[in-house]
């Protein structure tokens, strides 16, 4: 998720994921949203619709600020789950999703090793799992 | 080649690089300085800064030999990005990681620079913050909208708040620039 997350941040990315909000008819959102935003509101649309409330509280607060001025989320008064995607957001989340570019094999070997990397790190600091 | 270094490091490297040749070590090392001195308040171990500016610097070069950077925007501010969530990463593999308690005493500490960006942080009830950003996204001023988005990832992000320069540097416009967005956001959350 974290390499994934740096890779959505790539130049060529960033520009083919705001085209694709250009011309699904949200053009501000093209325009303004944070480089962060479109990042969080892409992985948002690749999670399964009944985990998304629960991924939304985890978002970055950066992201939750600009999406939701945007009118792509909205905030509750509750106890747990406080965050949705409004209909314009659920659109939009899903539509970055599906034109993420997918990672090359190189790209995905990258990410495996990076994860395993931190995997280690953790196992190190943590000590093993018994 | 005139010597840049001095000016824009970041810069300087990326051309070094994309006029073909090996990235020259003197630009390397003024990039690497200049991400020690943003990453100095991440909370990253010595070991764990080192990893993430090299991890970015690399990021960098290769975008810079692709062509990929976008040509309208300081390099800096991508790198900047790119550093900070690498550095997000390296963090959320501890175990007692970003969890930050807020502490209205230590944001209330702010210098005379960050005056009014503490102000954000007094008004930091949840759906004042949400109404008034949104209500700056309606009339179209989205300066607003970055800027307090911003402020709250980074003072989020560093336990702390942000100078106004530090949210500057994220955004790549002018501190003045942060200032008057802040001025306006003021200005909302009052009205």
């Amino acid at each position: 998720m974290d390499s994934q997350t740096v890779a959505l941040l790539d130049p060529q990315t960033q520009a083919q994921l705001r085209e694709t909000l250009q011309v699904g008819g949200e053009p501000e959102c093209a325009r303004e949203l944070l480089p962060d935003s479109i990042v969080a509101l892409t992985l948002i649309g690749k999670h399964p619709a009944k985990l998304r409330p629960a991924a939304l509280t985890i978002m970055p607060v950066d992201a939750q600020t600009d999406l939701h001025a945007h009118g792509l989320l909205e905030h509750h008064d509750v106890d747990r789950i406080q965050w949705s995607l409004t209909p314009k957001g659920e659109q939009a989340a899903q539509a970055l999703a599906d034109a993420a570019p997918i990672p090359s094999a190189e790209e995905s070997q990258q990410a495996e090793e990076d994860l395993a990397a931190i995997a280690r790190d953790a196992d190190q600091e943590l000590g093993p799992f018994s | 080649m005139p010597n840049d270094t001095n000016n824009d490091p970041v810069a300087a490297l990326v051309r070094s690089t994309q006029t073909g040749g090996e990235p020259n070590r003197a630009q390397i090392d003024a990039v690497a300085d200049l991400l020690r001195a943003w990453l100095g308040r991440r909370g990253l171990q010595a070991g764990e800064r080192e990893e993430v500016i090299q991890d970015a610097i690399r990021r960098l070069i290769v975008h810079a030999h692709k062509g990929t950077l976008d040509g309208t925007r300081p390099p800096g501010a991508w790198l900047r990005v790119v550093a900070d969530h690498l550095a997000v990463d390296k963090l959320r593999t501890r175990p007692k990681d970003a969890l930050v308690e807020f502490d209205e005493r230590h944001h209330g500490l702010a210098s005379d620079d960050d005056g009014i960006s503490a102000l954000v942080d007094r008004a930091a009830a949840e759906a004042e913050v949400l109404a008034a950003t949104r209500k700056a996204a309606q009339a179209g001023r989205y300066e607003i909208v970055r800027v307090i988005a911003t402020w709250r990832g980074l003072a989020r992000a560093n336990g702390h708040a942000p100078s106004t320069r530090e949210v500057a540097d994220r955004l790549g416009i002018s501190h003045m620039t942060v200032q008057r967005a802040l001025n306006a956001f003021k200005e909302l959350i009052e009205s």
